[in-house]
């Protein structure tokens, strides 16, 4: 290789002019190249093993069952969600993923639906409540959700009852909810992006 | 521009990339520095890869495996980071190695390469270490007990030895815990790792500082020309060839690497004899073998390549004599030492020839005794290899497993994959055999059919209990339904059951039918004869009276005589008139045996006749049978039995009972003797239908085996149990003994889901349960009885049951037979298993809940017919009890009001009762009061008297006086007696008026007295005599009265008595 013919350096190196320079420049070139193909492998391998999370898929999209839709009320309630969860090597059953309200909505034809929210804040994450709170934009004690971190107040349906003050950019996440034949309920359990104006899934 | 120069100026960067640029190469050949260099680039891969593996790795005992599990199997090219990262240190090893002696033999160790030396081999030693503390990072079984072997010698360093080893192992215990491995961790990376880097530097750096040497002064004699060479003035620029030949180096380096990565995956042949279960990154990069288990003896620990020949060294005699300390902690470091003294012996042109040859012979040593040792591990000619590839063997099921296990659905759980396998009937099964019920139970295939590749044999030196392998197929049942085999060792044999067991008496007997009896012969002696046992299957089918042959022969002939035509074919056999030809004859003989077998074919094909046939005749044996009797018609001596004369005259007139009598068989042997059962001719065809009918009950209880419970009892039969089930082992009288469907019995064990897993666990548990052997069991401990100490715990034996029927997780076929195999293929395949698995549980959830469904609506109706006859039952007795509740009522009503009557009856009568007791006791009072009185009266009378009589002449006197006193007396009298009188009652009238007049009386004749003798007092004393007559009299009256009035007492007392009696009857009542 080291006595590799002129015409071959030439091909590769066409604008260099001294035949010396040329051959030199595409030695070191293919030193060079063969250096990093060499810790290519590792380093492609590394980063492959190292970025392996953006590859998982997370919970998205898994349904569960909660109740049924006789069990409901109006007032929403709480229901935790838990499933197997596997944390990196190990698998640990009946494990929490996730904290929902689920409450009945009566529709103007007098059909029954369910209605589901997370209760991660769209703001920063912290864990939304519903009880007596002070309505800001009548300034009286009603029964809403509410964020104890930075404030922020809900409507039963998850709108913000002050949209231009809050410091949640969206309303509350709600969730796809199905009723089977047999009234059962089952929520769509998935995690949101925080701070954004849009809901994207996780 | 500006920023450049700022650059430069803050950094020094261009002037350095610069001075990179125009760098220059060291004179000389190349290929002096093709080690160095790769050496170079090792430590980059390693120190690379070894961040990444850092990144992931957890060093707990409980999470290193499976960290280094995840690394290897679920991150994407974990296993080539891993590979090369172990690889990569191999080779390291080998060519600082190689450098150190290479360094030797050039004499390139010599001055002024002093340092160059000594930090090149410090490297190696370093990379020794290394290797050693990285081999226990994956707390795998091989890395474990190689490094435990190695380590645990510390403690032979006398004093300091077992304080040093603490320190190492980071606990007062002698095994390796999460701390062993966390200062493992720190000793690789920080001490090693880290010390290697230094090492390195200064070692590049001795290296650049001898050039200079040698380049500015020449006073050094005997340098190699190649170390010359390089440190020439005559440089020449790095970028052109150098540059080149450093990159191939690094490439012929890698691939060397790669090689090593890809070398259990290095062929076609390998990658096609993968094990389907197992995903492709078992076979790529380093091994991983199974989880820590310190339980297990894992006779395949062997240290790592490099360290092969001090491992020989170490068992040679003379260190065993010695101590095993010199072996270790002696003869290395002198070694090491002496090593480290080469450049200073070198010094001389001898000593630099000592140091080659010292060399050499060291090299040749060191591969001699690693030939040495992979010779014994590998060489079949070896005695320990054996012993090696079992333990290699045993480690890779167990690493296997647990991969299978950790890509099962569970996962692994918290507590580590240990666990996992810790808990897994595939594993453990044949440990627990081992322990339990090896001591009397064989485990090995009895033939090639059986023989299945997830049981491993164990054997039992001396088998005294059944042998179990396969023990849930038919093949394995077929054993004990064989009256042959049945007394085998492999059965029956070596038990308690062998001799007085009824199971292989019974078979002999009873099933097979046959038995040994003492006969005499012609000349009267005794002889043994096999003989027909009535009670036997093959009796009761042959047998004579209402047997199913004669049942089938008379059906026969009857059929036969029923048609004209065949009247006929007799009238032509027996050829009365003497006119048909002896063809005719002969082809009417033909015919009619061939009618007769036609009948007898059509008879066996009747079902309905088949099905009333009594005995009832399994399908084998009926087959058996009619062969039986087919063979019969076409044999010659019966034959000409058939064609006798009288014979066939007797078949015309329908008396064919000769031919199917008890005679029957016995002429057709021409015997006329009852007929030793083995010189029965077929009787071996019918002996082989029994035969089939027990091949066919071995069947019908290796579908039990398969049963979770006993099948349930649905639409008037039990859930998917063969028709015949129940029949055929009715039949071979098995259900005598057993329990099956239908048929409960506890003198034998329950054949309803007979080994199955839940029937195993619950025998195990206990085998003295009524339902199996009770009493009779023999020898074999209750492992977890209800009551008493457990010898094994549940979970053991249920581990054991579900190893004994084969129920265990097994994982999926995997996408593995590609190098690479697909990406997640293992968990792919794993969650689609999970997903086929629970669609198959749903749809047997479904099923079982309509099962139940139906059961329970079945037993629902039952119930309510049940509810209903027990109402109408119940309305009867509720009727029945209602009138007696009536009557019974009334009577109590009755009664208590008997009794309240009673009660207020003895009330009044206790009260009327104490009442007159009390005036009775005051009348009684009164009275002696009375006659108190009346006797102080009558003294006082008599003294008057007296003084009447000594005073009679001093009466005329005293008469005024007396008569005075005599009237004061008579109204104190009166008074009194009047008094008394009042008090007395009505009940007591009569005596008060007897009183009353008695007093009256009295005071009449006291008057009259008195007055008599106020009259004549002076001299007619007669008077006063009769007045004292009329007072004892009175006196009497009284004392009659008295006792009167007691009398009345003590009656009434007698009545309250009696009364008391009564209330005290009345309360007890």
């Amino acid at each position: 290789m080291s006595k590799s013919s002129p015409q071959e350096a030439k091909c590769c190196c066409a604008d260099v002019g001294d035949a010396q320079g040329r051959r030199s420049f595409c030695l070191s070139a293919l030193g060079l190249g063969m250096g990093a193909a060499a810790l290519a492998t590792p380093i492609y391998a590394g980063a492959r093993m190292a970025l392996y999370p953006w590859s998982q898929v997370g919970l998205a999209g898994k349904e569960y069952q909660l109740s049924t839709l006789d069990a409901l009320s109006e007032t929403p309630r709480q229901f935790v969600i838990t499933d197997n969860v596997t944390d990196a090597w190990s698998t640990e059953p009946n494990q929490t993923i996730g904290v929902v309200y689920l409450r009945k909505v009566v529709n103007e034809d007098g059909s029954v639906a369910a209605v589901a929210f997370q209760s991660v804040c769209p703001h920063a994450g912290c864990r939304v409540k519903f009880g007596s709170t002070k309505n800001p934009a009548t300034g009286e004690n009603e029964e809403l959700f509410f964020c104890p971190c930075h404030g922020d107040v809900f409507y039963l349906d998850g709108e913000r009852v002050l949209p231009e003050e809050s410091k949640s950019a969206r309303s509350m996440d709600s969730l796809e909810t199905r009723v089977d034949e047999s009234g059962r309920v089952f929520v769509k359990f998935q995690n949101f992006q925080l701070g954004t104006a849009e809901k994207k899934p996780v | 521009m500006n920023f450049v120069k700022w650059l430069d100026e803050r950094t020094g960067l261009v002037a350095a990339y610069s001075k990179f640029v125009n760098m220059q190469a060291p004179g000389g050949r190349f290929c002096c520095r093709a080690i160095p260099v790769s050496l170079v680039f090792l430590f980059i891969l390693q120190a690379l890869t070894g961040i990444f593996l850092w990144a992931f790795y957890s060093p707990s005992a409980t999470s290193a495996w499976e960290s280094v599990f995840y690394i290897q199997y679920v991150l994407p090219f974990g296993w080539l980071v891993r590979g090369i990262h172990h690889y990569s240190a191999q080779v390291f090893v080998a060519l600082s190695g190689l450098y150190v002696f290479f360094l030797i033999i050039h004499g390139a160790y010599r001055r002024p390469r002093e340092f160059v030396y000594w930090s090149a081999l410090v490297m190696f030693l370093l990379s020794l270490c290394s290797c050693l503390t990285g081999d226990l990072l994956p707390w795998s079984l091989s890395g474990y007990f190689a490094t435990f072997t190695r380590v645990a010698f510390l403690q032979l360093i006398p004093g300091i030895g077992v304080k040093l080893y603490q320190l190492v192992v980071g606990g007062p215990d002698p095994q390796f815990g999460s701390l062993t491995l966390t200062r493992f961790l720190f000793l690789h990376v920080c001490v090693f790792g880290g010390g290697g880097f230094v090492t390195l530097c200064l070692w590049k750096y001795f290296d650049f500082r001898s050039r200079k040497i040698l380049r500015n002064e020449a006073r050094f004699d005997n340098v190699h020309k190649c170390c010359l060479a390089c440190a020439n003035k005559k440089t020449k620029p790095f970028w052109a060839c150098d540059a080149f030949l450093v990159g191939l180096t690094c490439v012929v380096t890698m691939a060397i690497v790669l090689g090593l990565v890809f070398q259990r995956s290095c062929c076609s042949e390998k990658i096609a004899a993968r094990d389907p279960s197992l995903p492709a990154e078992a076979y790529l990069g380093a091994e991983l073998t199974g989880p820590v288990d310190v339980s297990t003896s894992f006779d395949a620990a062997r240290p790592e390549w490099s360290f092969r020949g001090l491992y020989t060294m170490s068992k040679l005699p003379i260190f065993s004599k010695i101590g095993m300390v010199y072996a270790i902690f002696v003869v290395p470091p002198i070694l090491v030492l002496l090593f480290f003294l080469a450049p200073i012996i070198g010094r001389s042109k001898f000593g630099h020839v000592v140091c080659v040859v010292a060399t050499l012979a060291f090299a040749v040593v060191v591969v001699d005794f690693s030939y040495k040792s992979y010779y014994e591990d590998y060489s079949p000619k070896s005695d320990h290899s054996a012993s090696f590839k079992a333990g290699m063997a045993e480690a890779e099921r167990a690493a296997n497993r647990a991969v299978e296990l950790a890509f099962a659905p569970a996962g692994i759980p918290k507590t580590g994959a240990l666990t996992l396998l810790k808990d897994d009937p595939y594993l453990q099964g044949p440990a627990l055999f081992n322990q339990h019920c090896a001591s009397c139970h064989n485990f090995k295939a009895q033939s090639e059919e059986l023989r299945s590749s997830d049981y491993v044999e164990i054997e039992c030196s001396e088998p005294t209990a059944p042998n179990l392998y396969g023990a849930h197929s038919a093949e394995w049942i077929r054993g004990f339904t064989n009256e042959n085999t049945l007394a085998d060792v492999d059965c029956f044999g070596a038990t308690a059951f062998a001799t007085d067991g009824s199971m292989i008496k019974f078979m002999k007997d009873n099933v097979f039918g046959g038995k040994i009896v003492v006969d005499k012969d012609d000349d009267g002696n005794d002889v043994q004869k096999f003989m027909l046992s009535p009670s036997g299957l093959i009796g009761k089918v042959i047998d004579v009276d209402g047997s199913a042959a004669v049942d089938v022969l008379e059906s026969v002939f009857e059929d036969f005589c029923g048609e004209e035509e065949n009247l006929e074919l007799i009238n032509t056999i027996l050829n009365e008139d003497g006119d048909v030809e002896e063809a005719a004859v002969d082809q009417a003989k033909v015919q009619l045996i061939a009618k007769l077998k036609e009948l007898l074919a059509a008879k066996f094909a009747d079902e309905e006749f088949v099905a009333e046939l009594d005995p009832q005749v399994p399908a084998p044996l009926l087959a058996a049978l009619q062969s039986t009797l087919m063979k019969t018609l076409d044999d010659g001596a019966y034959q000409d039995l058939l064609f006798d004369e009288t014979a066939l005259e007797s078949i015309r007139d329908e008396d064919y009972e000769d031919f199917i009598s008890e005679e029957y068989l016995a002429r057709l042997n021409g015997n006329e003797e009852p007929i030793p059962l083995d010189e029965l001719q077929y009787i071996d065809e019918l002996r082989d239908g029994v035969r089939a009918a027990c091949d066919g009950v071995a069947e019908i209880l290796a579908e039990e085996a398969k049963l979770d419970a006993p099948r349930p009892f649905v639409d008037g039969a039990y859930l998917g149990l063969a028709p015949n089930a129940i029949s055929d082992l009715d039949f071979l009288n098995c259900t005598n003994c057993h329990s099956f469907y239908g048929t409960e019995n506890d003198h034998a064990c329950d054949l309803r889901a007979y080994m199955s897993r839940n029937w195993l666990v619950e025998f195990i548990s206990d085998p003295t349960l009524p339902k199996f052997y009770g009493a009779k069991n023999d020898r074999m401990p209750s492992y977890h009885p209800a009551e008493g100490d457990a010898l094994m715990t549940q979970k053991e034996v249920e581990a054991l049951a579900d190893w004994l029927s084969g129920k265990w997780y097994r994982a999926p076929e995997v996408a593995n037979k590609t190098l690479l195999g697909e990406p997640g293929a293992a968990k792919a395949a794993s969650v689609a298993q999970e997903e086929l698995r629970q669609q198959e549980e749903a749809v047997a959830l479904a099923e079982r809940l309509e099962l139940d469904a139906k059961i329970a609506r079945q037993t629902a109706e039952r119930l309510e017919a049940e509810a209903k006859a027990a109402q109408a039952k119940e309305e009867k007795i509720k009727k029945a009890e209602e009138e007696k509740a009536k009557k019974e009522a009334e009577e109590k009503a009755k009664l208590q009001k008997d009794l309240a009557d009673a009660q207020a009856a003895l009330k009044k009568t206790t009260e009327a009762a104490s009442n007159a007791a009390t005036e009775a006791s005051e009348t009684l009072q009164a009275t002696q009061k009375e006659r108190d009185a009346a006797l102080q009266e009558l003294k006082t009378l008599k003294s008057d008297l007296d003084k009447v009589s000594s005073d009679a002449a001093d009466v005329q006197k005293t008469m005024e006086s007396e008569k005075q006193a005599i009237e004061q007396n008579v109204s104190q009298l009166k008074k009194q007696i009047a008094d008394q009188s009042a008090a007395h009652k009505a009940e007591l009238e009569k005596s008060v008026a007897d009183l009353n007049e008695s007093h009256r009386q009295a005071m009449q004749l006291q008057k009259e007295a008195a007055e008599q003798r106020l009259a004549a007092v002076q001299n007619d004393a007669q008077t006063a005599r009769d007045a004292e007559a009329a007072a004892l009299k009175r006196e009497q009256d009284l004392k009659t009265a008295l006792q009167r009035s007691q009398s009345t007492i003590d009656q009434l007392n007698a009545r309250i008595a009696e009364l008391e009696a009564e209330i005290s009857k009345a309360s007890e009542q």
